[in-house]
């Protein structure tokens, strides 16, 4: 199935769509089959029910049960090619349920 | 239809050489600025206070430290790209939990329609990474050579 990721920022304003505008365009590239949604971060604990893989841009203590990857590779592009290859590797095993 | 990116910055709205020993310090100055300026509304500089504490902001490009301060929309009455350059680097908390970075720039994101304005973070992170662009920032003495290695990354003079 599609890999549906979300990604959470403080306002949803300006970060978690900027990392999923990113994070889109590399995943196109790769031609990945996964959906992406840039959320505020209030809508955390409902928007994470229907995802598969969550992008965090702030401080994460909470468990949420599905693999969490760092955002802020996205932004400033320090480790994104390694966050990347994890990432194509978490969407995988989602197509491959 | 989206504002460019280019067009949020002013030369109006650049700071160079603040003296602010913490992220309250410079936001507190920023926001008597931008008050002066009619851009943002009441309780701006708690909710920037508030979120700085909660999702800061600071981030390590890889050829300078930068912190993208920007609160919700409703504090802000018309979009901007303001840029501190301070006389000494302020030290803002890492972006997701990541090491503080001792901040040589500080862009506040005025974002007061999140479509409009989508771009913004984007091309501060691209002036941010292009190598020419950083070096001439690092060199100007004054907040108008700031706006012009500005202007010159987005391609155009005034």
């Amino acid at each position: 199935m599609t890999a549906h990721i979300i990604v959470a920022c403080g306002s949803g304003v300006a970060t978690s769509q900027t990392v999923a505008t990113k994070v889109e365009r590399l995943l196109k590239a790769a031609n990945a089959d996964a959906e992406i949604e840039a959320i505020d971060y209030k809508q955390l604990r409902t928007s994470i029910r229907s995802a598969d893989i969550y992008i965090s841009i702030v401080k994460e203590d909470t468990d949420w049960g599905v693999p969490v990857f760092n955002g802020v590779a996205f932004l400033t592009g320090v480790g994104q090619d390694a966050e990347l290859k994890k990432l194509l590797a978490a969407i995988d095993d989602v197509n491959n349920r | 239809m989206s504002d460019s990116a280019a067009s949020l910055f002013s030369p109006d709205l650049i700071f160079y050489g603040t003296h602010a020993d913490s992220p309250a310090a410079l936001l507190a100055q920023l926001s008597d600025e931008l008050t002066a300026r009619d851009l943002i509304g009441d309780g701006w500089l708690d909710a920037m206070l508030e979120r700085e504490r909660r999702f800061p902001t600071g981030l390590a490009m890889p050829a300078i430290n930068i912190a993208v301060p920007h609160v919700d929309t409703i504090y802000v009455r018309k979009p901007y790209i303001a840029l501190v350059a301070p006389a000494a680097p302020v030290r803002f908390e890492g972006m997701a939990g990541q090491d503080p970075v001792d901040a040589t720039l500080i862009f506040n994101l005025g974002i007061a329609n999140k479509s409009d304005q989508v771009g913004a973070l984007q091309a501060v992170l691209d002036i941010c990474m292009d190598p020419t662009t950083v070096y001439k920032l690092g060199q100007a003495g004054s907040a108008e050579e700031l706006y012009r290695a500005i202007c010159e990354h987005f391609g155009y003079t005034r």
